[in-house]
């Protein structure tokens, strides 16, 4: 069977969402060039688009709550931005582009979906860890704020926990990235995908904040990005 | 903002325009809504996937194309994908947490057997009773549990080739009843 063939004859399974993640990519550059697949594919769209409405039902609203998350993902930049960032400048200066180092790091993500998502994993276990460790001697908590927001439980031991994250998804070429200021020196603490959950991580030093920014999917060794969220320890 | 087509509506919100946004939630975020809670079974996944499209196409309206059929029907794919992708997320974290324990399969039905009776249309149901067992039972297995065809196959106990051809099939037969008669 020719190549061609073959995609074609993934076509209905690709209208459906029933590929995996390679199949569906081949089947993508495909139809990119090639209108004829493209016209072939559009109707088995529109059936699989009606058999969602026949599944969706009439008259089944989601709660208010969903539209003022997605009003608060899409509001433009908050009006502290600018202050943010000077706290960020500060703290960093010239550093930031030249001494970032990617420091090897514990995140209980593993999967990613077919979309490109990464998936969260074992909430259970990681969320009661961190409340553990919220709870032991030594730890600190430190919130971020900015564009989005996050708190950060991090143990004398080093271990920290990203906890209840804020943050609008991202389009699949794109992940959140944590960083941790440690001195005068800026230490990727873990790339946290386009729609981070619960996360554990581990960084040695000691810790003065920590920074999110938006990276190109795989995250980055120093990052030239502004930060969406910033947080500085106290105490 | 309301009489706005497809097309002016999608080009309003690539400008920008946050109204648009709304009035496009307001237009189809029930049927996005819903359809994820019947897949995902799940009144907080369905909400995070809900979020997930519209802040999605937000970002990135260019994604839909006018030419290519209606935005709610968009919006349903990108609402299938997503819950698809946290359908077998969910599935894996079953499966591991199962890992000593076997499911038989004829026990008390699965996934699919619940969201095809959740499928609520009369006109979609109906299409899909006059497709031949084996194709009908192949779409539902894809769509509806949010398998592969290679599952589907290896649940079915036949070749992926046929479960392949079995689906291309059904959805090509559905076109008639559900195409151009307007389903909903």
């Amino acid at each position: 069977m020719s190549d061609r063939n073959e995609v074609e004859s993934l076509l209905g399974a690709y209208a459906l969402d029933a590929l995996s993640l390679e199949e569906t990519r081949r089947v993508e550059t495909a139809l990119t060039g090639d209108a004829a697949l493209r016209d072939a594919v559009a109707p088995l769209f529109a059936v699989a688009a009606a058999l969602a409405e026949g599944a969706a039902g009439p008259a089944d609203p989601p709660p208010r709550a969903v539209w003022a998350r997605i009003a608060a993902a899409t509001a433009p930049p908050r009006p502290n931005r600018a202050a943010t960032l000077s706290a960020w400048r500060r703290w960093l200066g010239a550093v930031v582009a030249s001494t970032a180092v990617a420091a090897a790091v514990v995140l209980a993500f593993v999967a990613v979906g077919q979309h490109g998502r990464l998936l969260e994993f074992e909430r259970g276990p990681l969320a009661a860890a961190a409340a553990a460790a919220r709870d032991a001697d030594g730890s600190r908590v430190v919130t971020l704020s900015g564009d989005v927001a996050a708190e950060i439980v991090l143990a004398a031991d080093g271990t920290g926990y990203l906890l209840n994250p804020e943050a609008p998804p991202l389009p699949a070429d794109e992940t959140y990235q944590l960083w941790a200021i440690v001195g005068d020196r800026v230490i990727s603490a873990g790339v946290l995908g386009p729609n981070p959950g619960v996360s554990a991580f581990h960084v040695s030093g000691e810790v003065a904040g920590f920074a999110l920014t938006v990276e190109v999917a795989g995250g980055v060794v120093s990052s030239e990005q502004d930060p969406v969220a910033l947080g500085l320890m106290t105490g | 903002m309301a009489d706005l087509n497809d097309a002016d509506l999608a080009a309003a919100v690539a400008a920008g325009d946050h109204a648009a946004l709304e009035t496009l939630y307001g237009q189809h975020g029930s049927a996005v809504f819903g359809f994820a809670r019947r897949v995902l079974r799940s009144t907080p996944l369905a909400e995070e996937v809900t979020q997930e499209v519209f802040v999605r196409f937000w970002r990135d309206p260019g994604r839909y194309d006018a030419g290519r059929g209606p935005l709610r029907a968009f919006l349903l794919r990108d609402t299938h994908g997503r819950a698809v992708d946290l359908l077998r997320a969910e599935t894996a974290r079953r499966a591991r947490e199962e890992r000593d324990q076997t499911l038989a399969s004829d026990e008390a039905p699965g996934p699919e057997q619940e969201v095809w009776e959740a499928v609520r249309s009369g006109q979609v149901r109906s299409a899909l009773e006059t497709l031949p067992a084996p194709e009908r039972e192949a779409i539902v297995l894809a769509f509806y549990a949010g398998l592969t065809y290679q599952e589907v196959a290896r649940r079915l106990g036949e070749p992926e080739g046929t479960v392949k051809s079995r689906i291309r099939r059904g959805l090509e037969r559905l076109r008639g009843p559900l195409l151009q008669q307007g389903a909903t």
